[in-house]
């Protein structure tokens, strides 16, 4: 048996729901209200136990039972640690890793700092992230993805382990996320084919929600903010501010063993553009129920409706913040629905199942110059083991069956039906080296027509020669079939034709990897902690479904590309002075390229930037915090629809450097933030003919009770 | 091997920390104030486009186009760019050219060729200086205004095009 205690070491007060692992075994409890812990029938042997809680520093400890020592207790008092916390992750290898054992890149956006940048969607923040950056809603890893007018994505979103996105375009709703409720979100670089199938091979973003505190909790969060007017007078063209606004409240309650929270938010924009109004409702709810530590089972249920501003371009390079004339009153309402759940049983020590499932309902509808409509239904079941085989290997697998049905304007009626199976085996060898080998098989068919199956290998080695550092390399293929939408769109694109193309293949990548991280910790009185890692990658993508006009200015979605894209990511994060100080920084370099049959370079891809820097400083005095943060994108060398006119300047493209700061105060149990995005005002634009976001201040205010 | 040794208390480390982040702060507000390029209000030419009676069936599509002389036998050498297109189920353009300072002209021209054909290929059709155009009047199809010219005194200034009305006969 292993009890004890986990504390904060500045205020000795207990930490509540900190986790605490038996390493390499399922065996795991989480601290009482009074910060305590309770694991039994551990039969006798040497273990490692891991303990660790967001914003707090990890902690492991070597120990043994044995006849004469049958109890072990620990007192473990850790350390507030805003940049190294969340060091356990679970998206690589679906079941829980140290980040300094894995051999894949991963970063960690922890709910400290989502709070510290005051986040409504999830996108504010995963643009700060390295290597991420989003074109008008799509999310890019690595610039896997660029801009596909919304028809496919190359990384996908997972809410839970489950995947968020709709079927039928594979397209990212950000505010479906509840933001509040998360504990972490978990960004997994390199591709993730092998273990999430189509889709994942340009990454993974996995968000893991919390689940309820050990003692009721009422949370309150209102959010108000205001956007600048528009810093030249020529482009003035409303006579008040835009304003916008949120409101949600939390309810958390434990009731015995279980646990569940319920949250309702309201969000109001006016936007920042004439059509960028917003407004929604949005309810979700977790429930977390646990039996005789031996069977326990998550819920989670979200539902939204929506009444948005369509946005599509601006009116005219003269008037960038207005509707196109006609359109002024275009707007769409919507409803989403999602219902996921997990039941998991630890069948032994070593051996556990979950059964996951899944459903969506996602229905909406355009108003005004046009009237598209869509109705899509998906539901999906997973089934996955993991064991101990030996001493030596772990295994995972799994099996998992997606159905959905779509009945849009622009798309027709459609079914897709996916089936695919994965496996994960996980060998720990002596001196720091452990290695996973799997891959997954996987089925896809539109309206009952089967195409070819495929089979994606994966091969990862991660190497700990020392504490404190961590080499990985790996080779992964990945897949990605189209989607409904790049297979049947037709639709009209400003003067642009989209249309339907049945025959798409699936695209197939290979994708290289290697890097390092290096951690150190309590370094000198100055220096309490670094972490340094770098990787360099290269994927090649054969048949890349890319949206292509033709000579005609039609737009087909086609397999016409093979492409490679290369490139360097760095990140850097320290502390100072025992957390007075902390910064994080990161830089990327990319190489995206069009290549021919024999591998010569044909153009550059469009809709990725070359070199994207990020930094975030912040400021910790007692209770108050100060933070300036910034992202830097060199210009967008290419884009697909409107190019450059050198002569007039129409067009053009900058690179982006956007600044923000913010301060946040805690005093009992209230917190007051105020930040400020875009403070220099800079004007840009990402995809073409959108204005980036005006500077806008915002204050917000969380009371707990 | 050197190493140092701080002692510090609590008060120390503060005004430390401080001083280092005041400077970082600075530093990088120093280098965004000046580094920070930004997009700017445009120049160029904005109006509106009328067009009644019916629609040769060989016009496909109606914009303006802006030229740096008014050459309209050499479209293609003159041709500085193009407003959005008026097709053929429409009848008003209102349309905005973005141009730079100086003299430009503009003159409504009609298209042969489905509109997107010619966004996506004007590269090539100004290189073989043939664009698939036509200019007005055409005494069996047009009458009314057709050309404007369209000074542009500075940079930022918009300059307003009266109506032009097209009437197909």
């Amino acid at each position: 048996m292993v009890t004890g205690e986990v504390t904060n070491r500045e205020t000795g007060d207990p930490l509540i729901g900190a986790n605490v692992l038996i390493k390499d075994s399922f065996w795991g409890a989480a601290t009482d209200e009074n910060g305590a812990f309770l694991i039994s029938k551990i039969p006798f042997g040497s273990y490692r136990i891991a303990i660790s809680v967001i914003g707090f520093e990890s902690y492991e400890k070597d120990l043994l039972l044995s006849n004469e020592n049958p109890t072990v207790t620990i007192s473990a008092s850790l350390k507030r640690d805003i940049i190294s916390s969340a060091q356990i992750v679970v998206t690589t290898s679906r079941s829980e890793q140290d980040i300094m054992d894995l051999p894949l890149s991963v970063s960690v956006v922890s709910a400290r700092k989502l709070a510290d940048k005051n986040v409504v969607s999830l996108e504010e923040i995963l643009i700060y992230e390295p290597g991420v950056t989003i074109v008008k809603d799509q999310l890019n890893i690595r610039g896997a993805s660029g801009y596909t007018l919304g028809a496919g994505s190359r990384s996908l979103l997972l809410l839970d382990g489950l995947p968020l996105m709709g079927s039928a375009s594979g397209n990212i709703t950000w505010n479906v996320v509840p933001t509040s409720e998360i504990d972490r979100v978990e960004i997994v670089k390199s591709g993730g084919s092998a273990m999430y199938g189509s889709g994942a091979m340009g990454g993974v973003v996995n968000i893991i929600t919390r689940n309820a505190p050990d003692k009721p909790e009422t949370r309150l969060r209102v959010l108000s903010g205001v956007y600048s007017h528009p810093k030249y007078d020529q482009w003035h063209w409303r006579d008040s501010r835009g304003f916008f606004n949120m409101m949600e409240i939390t309810r958390s309650l434990p009731i015995g063993p279980h646990g569940a929270w319920f949250r309702l938010q309201r969000y109001q924009t006016d936007g920042y553009t004439e059509l960028g109004w917003d407004e929604s409702w949005n309810l979700t709810a977790k429930t977390k129920l646990k039996f005789r530590n031996k069977y326990s089972a998550s819920i989670y249920g979200n539902f939204i409706s929506t009444l948005n501003g369509i946005e599509s371009q601006w009116k005219s390079p003269a008037d960038p913040f207005e509707a196109p004339y006609g359109s002024e009153h275009d707007k769409a309402n919507g409803t989403k629905l999602n219902i996921n759940s997990t039941l998991s049983a630890v069948m032994s020590p070593y051996t556990v199942l979950h059964f996951k499932s899944a459903f969506y309902d996602v229905f909406w509808e355009n108003i005004g110059t046009n009237n598209d409509h869509s109705n899509e239904r998906k539901v999906y079941g997973e089934l996955q083991g993991g064991t101990k085989i030996s001493r030596r290997w772990h295994v995972t697998s799994g099996a998992s069956i997606q159905n959905a049905t779509i009945d849009a304007s622009i798309f027709g009626t459609h079914s897709t039906a996916t089936q695919a199976i994965y496996g994960l085996m996980q060998g720990k060898f002596g001196h720091g080296l452990s290695t996973s080998v799997g891959g997954r098989y996987e089925l896809f068919s539109v309206d009952g027509k089967k195409n070819t199956g495929q089979f994606v290998p994966q091969l990862a080695i991660n190497y700990r020669p020392e504490k404190w550092l961590s080499l990985r390399t790996s080779l992964a293929k990945g897949f990605r079939s189209p989607t409904v939408a790049e297979l049947f769109s037709q639709s009209q694109l400003n003067v642009f034709v989209v249309e339907p193309n049945p025959n798409l293949l699936t695209e197939t990548s290979t994708s290289f990897e290697t890097g390092f991280t290096m951690k150190f910790t309590n370094i000198n009185p100055v220096v309490s902690f670094v972490q340094i890692d770098v990787a360099g990658y290269s994927s090649r993508y054969i048949d890349m479904i890319e949206p292509t006009p033709d000579s005609y200015g039609v737009i087909h979605f086609e397999n016409v590309t093979n492409a490679t894209i290369s490139g360097l990511d760095a990140g850097i994060g320290f502390r100072l002075f025992e957390g007075l100080l902390d910064f994080q920084g990161s830089y990327t370099y990319l190489n995206p390229v069009e290549t021919g049959s024999g591998d010569t370079t044909i153009d550059t891809l469009s809709y990725r930037y070359r070199h994207h820097i990020t930094q975030t400083t912040i400021l910790n005095i007692y209770s108050f915090s100060l933070m300036i943060d910034s992202r830097h994108t060199s210009k967008m060398e290419k884009t697909k629809l409107f190019d450059e006119n050198p002569s007039t300047g129409r067009d053009k493209r900058i690179p982006v450097n956007v600044w923000n700061c913010g301060a946040s105060w805690e005093f009992k149990h209230f917190e007051f933030r105020l930040r400020v995005e875009n403070v220099f005002q800079q004007y840009y634009v990402e995809l073409e003919r959108n204005m980036g976001e005006e500077r806008n201040f915002q204050f917000s205010l969380i009371k707990i009770f | 091997m050197i190493q140092l040794t701080f002692i510090m208390n609590d008060k120390t480390h503060i005004q430390i920390s401080m001083v280092i982040t005041c400077v970082v702060m600075l530093f990088l507000f120093i280098m965004s104030c000046e580094a920070v390029e930004s997009l700017e209000p445009v120049s160029g030419a904005e109006g509106m486009l009328v067009v009644s009676g019916e629609w040769p069936d060989s016009v496909k599509g109606i914009t303006v186009v802006a030229l740096s002389k008014l050459d309209i036998n050499n479209l293609a050498e003159n041709f500085i760019d193009f407003s959005d297109v008026l097709e053929p189920e429409n009848d008003t353009l209102r349309y905005f050219i973005q141009l730079s300072k100086g003299a430009n002209s503009l003159v409504p021209v009609g298209i042969k060729l489905e509109p997107a054909l010619i966004i996506a290929n004007i590269d090539s059709f100004l290189a073989l200086e043939n664009l698939p155009i036509f200019t007005f009047p055409n005494p069996n199809d047009v009458t009314g205004i057709v050309r404007q010219s369209a000074p542009i005194g500075k940079d930022g200034s918009i300059f307003p095009v009266p109506i032009i009305e097209l009437l197909f006969e």
